[in-house]
Parts: structure tokens; C-alpha cells; sequence
């Protein structure tokens, strides 16, 4: 009877140690590795605002040229496009994208909010009270590149200096503290049921559906100048530096990471013919998106040979999106969510 | 003395239950011990449901996540009703709509499509009478907007269509009893479309909270300033009702959002007027100016709402307005009270549990299937 007991006692002992030791299912790997192609950027990120805050500091007292802050103020700005293209997590729960960047602006509104508080005599309230248009790295972009001011006339900087330094000591602080809870958010994302997640299928759930909405979002940075028909070139993300088209190769070499790394790999188990189609539109995509263009998408655009570039990459970007959201979606069983766009 | 009540109470009881069995038998398709057994014995989580191949479903689950049934229906539904005496569900259309199914509550069976009539369309909610009468909300497509409620009395085990009130509103989405079943509450949503159209016409919102009786006779109608749209709508035991709000904008940029008081909750306490619910500023940033369903639990005094854009459940204290919970739940949207709390689904993830234990809320995920569950659901 004894040894009956202890040869069950062992069984039992090697049944839950084989359950512990049980290798990871196809979904957690994928959701490790889209976690793990996420996690340099926020490095990359802090360290990026921490240089910008540092050289708008410089710029503000001589000791770096406009040409170097700028460069900085567009590495923090890839970085930024970068997290942006998979928002999962504490930027996508707390609303974090509009402080980093402030995008779509029909209305001009981070030029008019900028003036509107340097004009104010009074002490204005810390960035963290104002305005979200005024906080990131498009109010920035004005500051540094608007062709409204000259910055290199001492008297343009003095006025313009204070607002550039608090934003840059806002991004930095920011950056950190987003990285901070990007780190606490893989808690949530490893052992299943927790206070966030019921299952690894939720996250690859929502994780899904950030990626789609995110790819639509890359092919809205080309729509919005074409919506009224006709070409708005104000309507184009970061059209005042010039850097549309860098921005646009950030967001997709992301997008094609988070791939790579890590939906590639669960497609291929169900539909090889899947991967291959995105494989293709991605390489053409990326193909065609170079990081630096002879000449800005805010000028080519109103030709009719940019035009026609530009239509060729929405429509690639629109296929990746069906391939998604339709394809991939269905082969992993993801119901795609529907609730928030019912207007019921 | 004692015994005289106990004695009364069981004739009272046994008359019921009388009359009961005799509308089952009435009915012989819905009879059946072992049935009347599971429905007494078993709550039954009512939803639509939607799939990855875009088809739709009526479903009914036990909280374990047995399947009751599923039962595949042409057109995508919102709400669903459960008849006070019978084991029959309805399942209502998204507006648009033509069509509601009343649906055989143990077997799934569909027993009647119920069509819209040709100059109306079905809107997504409606009530069941204690006596089985059916309110619907309908748009009238020769005026498009205006709205009514369709009166549908039970006859020969079937729905058929009576009469119609006005809902004195445009646009008619959810609405829920008075007290003591004198009336109602209804919110009327205020955006004008094309007759059997979803897309908003260029016009103000007309969007108000309507109290009639049930004749249809207007007791009250009052106006948010925010001019947002009144969607649906919550009332406790007390005849406290709660509104839940969708901001209109053009666009759902922040700086827009802010400019506009999204004025998401509104509350009309028993003879006090409508007024904002105060969310803080934070708390309305996460919801994105969007909210699905609202739920109140009158033991508990709490109220709830989803909202699908922001991800959220959020709940405070219908009495003191203090937050009591801001919880991640993705696309989340049917929100239905239970003995203890709450259960929530969502469109994307789990369905979970709200409850209160050792004096703290905690939420829980339920056994049930993973998304595709629509804007509202509910337990009998």
C-alpha cells in the first residue's frame, strides 16, 4: 500500500513538474517576441528625448547649432513613430500618442496654441496642464522648423527658447516614465488569468487588432492630404521638417519587425500562402518607402508622378491591412472588435 | 395568524404556478418538466453574438460556458428580451433592422421572425410587458426620424402588431420602464439618417430623455446642453435613470473632445431634472467620447459602463458619484446586473464577472467563449 502511494505521489510529482516545465504554446512565443521587438524602442525612445532635451538645452544657450537640435528633435520623432506603430498597452490604455505627437491637425492647432501662449504675458501653466498639442514633438517641429521665424536671430530664440526647452524636458520625463510601465505591462502578458488579460488568446486578440488599426493609421498619413480632394499638404505628419517620408519608413519597418518577429511564425503554421503574400507587400513597401527621398513627399505629392506613388502605397499598405485583418485574423480565430465603431 | 399568511401565501403562489403551467400548456412546444427545471435551476447568459465569417448568431450560455443554444440568424442583433412567463427570448435588430427573432429559450429553436412593417424600422431595443405585450422601438421611414414605440400583443403563440405611440424624439434607442410599470423612460438619440440608414444626416442632434406613460402621453422631456447623443439608459429600483451619452464630433481628436464637454453620464434622480453625472476629465480622456452600455445595481447602489473605444468598465457609486473601479477591458461593451454585481462582455476578449468580495470589487474572467459578443446582453 505504501509503495502504491509513494509511486502515486511520484506520478503526480512528475505530471506537475511536466506541466510547469510544458514548452511554450505557439501564441505565447508570438507574444513574447512582439514584446520583446517593442522594447528597444522605448530604450530608444528615452534616450532620444534625453538628447533632444539636452541639445535644446544647448541650442538655447549657443552651444549647439539649429542643425543639431534638429537632428535630434528628428531621431526622438523616429523613435516616437516607432512606439506609435504598436501602441499596445499603457499608450494605448492611457491615451499616450496624442503627447508624443500631435497628429492629425486640420485645424493648424499646435502653430495656434504655440503663438497663442507665447503671446500670453503671464506665467504659463507647466506643459503637463496644458494642452496635449502643446506638449509633443510637433509643437517642436514648429518651433524648430516653421518657416514663420527664423531661429538663428537671437531675439526669435530668446522668445521661443523657454516653450522648446519645457517641451524637451517634457518628453524626456515622459519617455521614462512610459518605459517604466511598458516594463510592468509584461507581467500581464506572461501568466494567464491576471487583473488585465482572461487568456493568451486576448492578448493576441488585442494585439491583433492594435496591428490593424495601426496599418490603417500609416495609410491614413497618406490619405489625409487627399481627403477634400484635393492635394493639402498641411494635412501630411511632419510636413514642416520635411521628414513625412522618414516618419512613414520608421512605422513600417516596425510594422515589418512585429511581423517577422512574431506573427510571421503563427501564419506560417496555418497559411503559407499568407506569408508569402504579406512577405511580398511588405518588401515592396519597404522597397519604395526609402528612410531619405530626393525630394519631400509635401513637394512630390502635388505631382502627378508623386500622385501616383502615393496611391500605389496606400494601396499596398490597404492590402497588408485586408491580409491582416481579414486573413490572419481568421486563420487565428480573432474576432476582430466591433463595439466601439457601432455608434449604437 | 402565521399560518393564515404561510396558507394564503402558498394559494397565491400555487395560482401563479397554475397559471404558469397553463400558458405552457397553452403553448406545447415550451412544455416540459426537465426544461422548466434547467431554466428555474440555471442562469442563462442571453447575447448576439457575431463570428470571423460575419455571421450572426443568437446565443444563450450557462455561466460555466455550457452551451444552451446557437442559432444563426441573417441579421446582426443588439439587444435581447426575455418574456416574464414564458421561456421564449427575443432578440432584437441593430438599427437599421428588419427583422427580430422570438427564439425557443432552452432549444434555440427561431419560432417567429418578426417583421418590420414596411414604413418602419426596428432600432435595436425594446420591452416585454408583464403580460407579454411587447414594446418596440421603431423609426418611421415615411418621417424619417421620428421615432415610436410598435406595441406587439401575443396572440395564437404568435407576436402581432397592435399600435404605436410616439417617443415625442428623434431617433428612439433604448428605453426602460418607470416604476411600477406606469411608463417609460426612453432615449431618443436625436441624429436624424435617411429612412433604413445608418449614416447621420448634417443636422443638430435633437437628442433628449422622454418620460411618457403608457398610453404615450408626454410626461416629460428634457435636453443635455452638450447637445450629445442620448443612447441608452439604466434606471434603479428607486426610479433613479442614468443616461449614457456618445459625443458627436466631426472628429475624436482630444483637443476637439476637450473643447466639447463630452458630458458622457447624465442622472435624473425621482423628481430632480436631468443633470450631468460628474466624470472626472482623466476618466472621460479614456473613454473617447464613447459609451456602450450602462448598467445600475439597486442593492449595491452602482453604476456601470462600458466603453468599447477606451477599453474600459468603469463604476462608482450611484449615490456619492465616488469612482469605485476603472478596469481594461477590451471592446467592451454588454454590461447585465446580477445577484452580486455585474457580468461584462466584450466584442474582442472574455466575458467577466464584477463582484464585490471582503468589501473590495473584483473582476473576473468567466469560462464562456472569447469575443464576437454584441453591444448587450442578458441574464434570466
Amino acid at each position: 500500500m505504501r509503495s502504491f502511494i509513494l509511486t502515486l505521489f511520484s506520478f503526480v510529482a512528475l505530471c506537475i513538474s511536466l506541466t510547469a516545465c510544458a514548452p511554450p504554446t505557439p501564441e505565447q512565443n508570438a507574444i513574447a517576441a512582439l514584446y520583446n521587438t517593442m522594447t528597444p524602442h522605448y530604450a530608444q525612445w528615452r534616450e532620444a528625448s534625453a538628447a533632444f532635451s539636452e541639445t535644446s538645452n544647448n541650442f538655447c544657450n549657443d552651444k549647439n547649432t539649429l542643425a543639431e537640435v534638429r537632428n535630434s528633435w528628428q531621431q526622438a520623432m523616429l523613435a516616437a513613430t516607432s512606439i506609435q506603430t504598436f501602441p499596445v498597452g499603457p499608450v494605448n490604455d492611457n491615451g499616450y500618442a496624442t503627447q508624443m505627437t500631435y497628429w492629425p491637425d486640420p485645424k493648424n492647432l499646435v502653430a495656434f496654441q504655440v503663438e497663442a501662449r507665447l503671446k500670453n504675458n503671464t506665467q504659463p501653466p507647466s506643459l503637463a496642464d496644458s494642452s496635449v498639442a502643446l506638449r509633443g514633438l510637433t509643437a517642436a517641429e514648429y518651433i524648430l522648423f516653421d518657416k514663420g521665424h527664423d531661429l538663428t536671430q537671437p531675439e526669435i530664440r530668446q522668445r521661443y527658447c523657454p516653450l522648446l526647452i519645457s517641451i524637451g524636458a517634457y518628453q524626456l520625463t515622459f519617455s521614462a516614465k512610459v518605459e517604466k510601465e511598458w516594463q510592468q505591462f509584461s507581467k500581464l502578458i506572461k501568466k494567464f488569468p491576471n487583473e488585465r488579460y482572461a487568456s493568451e488568446q486576448e492578448v493576441i486578440t488585442e494585439f491583433l487588432r492594435v496591428q490593424v488599426t495601426l496599418l490603417d493609421s500609416i495609410g491614413k498619413r497618406l490619405q489625409e492630404p487627399l481627403k477634400s480632394g484635393r492635394v493639402q499638404i498641411y494635412q501630411l505628419e511632419y510636413w514642416r521638417s520635411g521628414q513625412t517620408q522618414a516618419g512613414l519608413h520608421a512605422a513600417i519597418k516596425t510594422d515589418e519587425a512585429l511581423w517577422q518577429n512574431g506573427w510571421r511564425a503563427l501564419a506560417a503554421a496555418k497559411d503559407k500562402d499568407l506569408v508569402t503574400s504579406i512577405d511580398q507587400t511588405y518588401a515592396s513597401l519597404l522597397g519604395n518607402v526609402l528612410p531619405v527621398s530626393l525630394q519631400p513627399i509635401s513637394v512630390s505629392i502635388t505631382t502627378a508622378e508623386g500622385l501616383a506613388w502615393v496611391r500605389s502605397r496606400q494601396s499596398e499598405l490597404h492590402i497588408l491591412d485586408i491580409l491582416y485583418g481579414r486573413e490572419l485574423a481568421k486563420i487565428l480565430g480573432v474576432q476582430m472588435g466591433f463595439n466601439a465603431n457601432d455608434g449604437d | 395568524m402565521t399560518a393564515i399568511n404561510s396558507l394564503s401565501i402558498n394559494r397565491r403562489r400555487f395560482l401563479q404556478f397554475s397559471s404558469g403551467i397553463g400558458t405552457l400548456l397553452l403553448f406545447p412546444a415550451l412544455s416540459g418538466c426537465d426544461t422548466l427545471k434547467k431554466i428555474i435551476k440555471q442562469p442563462a447568459l442571453l447575447s448576439a453574438r457575431n463570428d470571423v465569417n460575419g455571421k450572426h448568431w443568437c446565443v444563450s450560455y450557462a455561466l460555466d460556458g455550457t452551451e444552451h443554444f446557437r442559432t444563426e440568424v441573417p441579421q446582426r442583433c443588439h439587444d435581447v428580451l426575455h418574456h416574464p412567463t414564458l421561456p421564449l427570448a427575443l432578440f432584437v435588430a441593430r438599427r437599421p433592422g428588419t427583422h427580430c427573432y422570438l427564439i425557443d429559450a432552452r432549444s434555440g429553436d427561431l419560432l417567429q421572425t418578426l417583421e418590420a412593417r414596411s414604413d418602419r424600422h426596428f432600432y435595436g431595443h425594446g420591452l416585454f410587458d408583464h403580460d407579454g405585450t411587447l414594446y418596440l422601438a421603431e423609426n418611421d421611414t415615411n418621417e424619417p426620424g421620428r421615432g415610436v414605440l410598435g406595441i406587439y400583443q401575443w396572440k395564437n403563440n404568435r407576436l402581432e402588431f397592435s399600435t404605436e405611440i410616439s417617443t415625442h424624439g428623434i431617433e428612439p434607442h433604448q428605453f426602460v420602464w418607470l416604476p411600477d410599470n406606469t411608463g417609460f423612460a426612453i432615449a431618443n438619440g436625436g441624429i436624424r439618417t435617411e429612412a433604413g440608414s445608418r449614416t447621420a444626416l448634417n443636422e443638430t442632434i435633437e437628442s433628449s430623455l422622454v418620460l411618457i406613460n403608457k398610453n404615450g402621453v408626454l410626461i416629460s422631456k428634457e435636453t443635455l446642453a452638450s447637445g450629445n447623443s442620448i443612447r441608452h439608459i439604466a434606471a434603479a429600483s428607486d426610479g433613479t435613470i442614468v443616461t449614457a451619452q456618445q459625443f458627436s464630433a466631426p472628429t475624436n481628436n482630444e483637443e476637439n473632445a476637450g473643447n466639447n464637454s463630452a458630458e458622457l453620464l447624465a442622472i435624473k434622480r425621482p423628481l430632480q431634472p436631468l443633470t450631468i453625472f460628474p466624470v472626472n476629465s482623466e476618466t472621460e480622456k479614456q473613454l473617447q467620447a464613447y459609451s456602450a452600455s450602462v448598467a445600475i445595481h439597486s442593492e449595491n447602489r452602482w453604476l456601470a459602463v462600458t466603453a468599447p473605444r477606451g477599453n474600459r468598465l468603469l463604476l462608482w457609486h450611484l449615490d456619492t458619484g465616488e469612482q469605485l473601479l476603472d478596469f481594461a477591458v477590451q471592446d467592451c461593451a454588454g454590461i447585465t446586473s446580477t445577484a452580486s454585481g455585474f457580468i461584462v462582455s466584450s466584442g474582442e476578449g472574455s466575458c467577466r464577472s464584477v463582484q464585490q468580495q471582503a468589501g473590495l470589487i473584483s473582476v473576473k474572467p468567466l469560462p464562456l467563449p472569447t469575443g464576437g459578443w454584441d453591444n448587450h446582453l442578458l441574464l434570466v
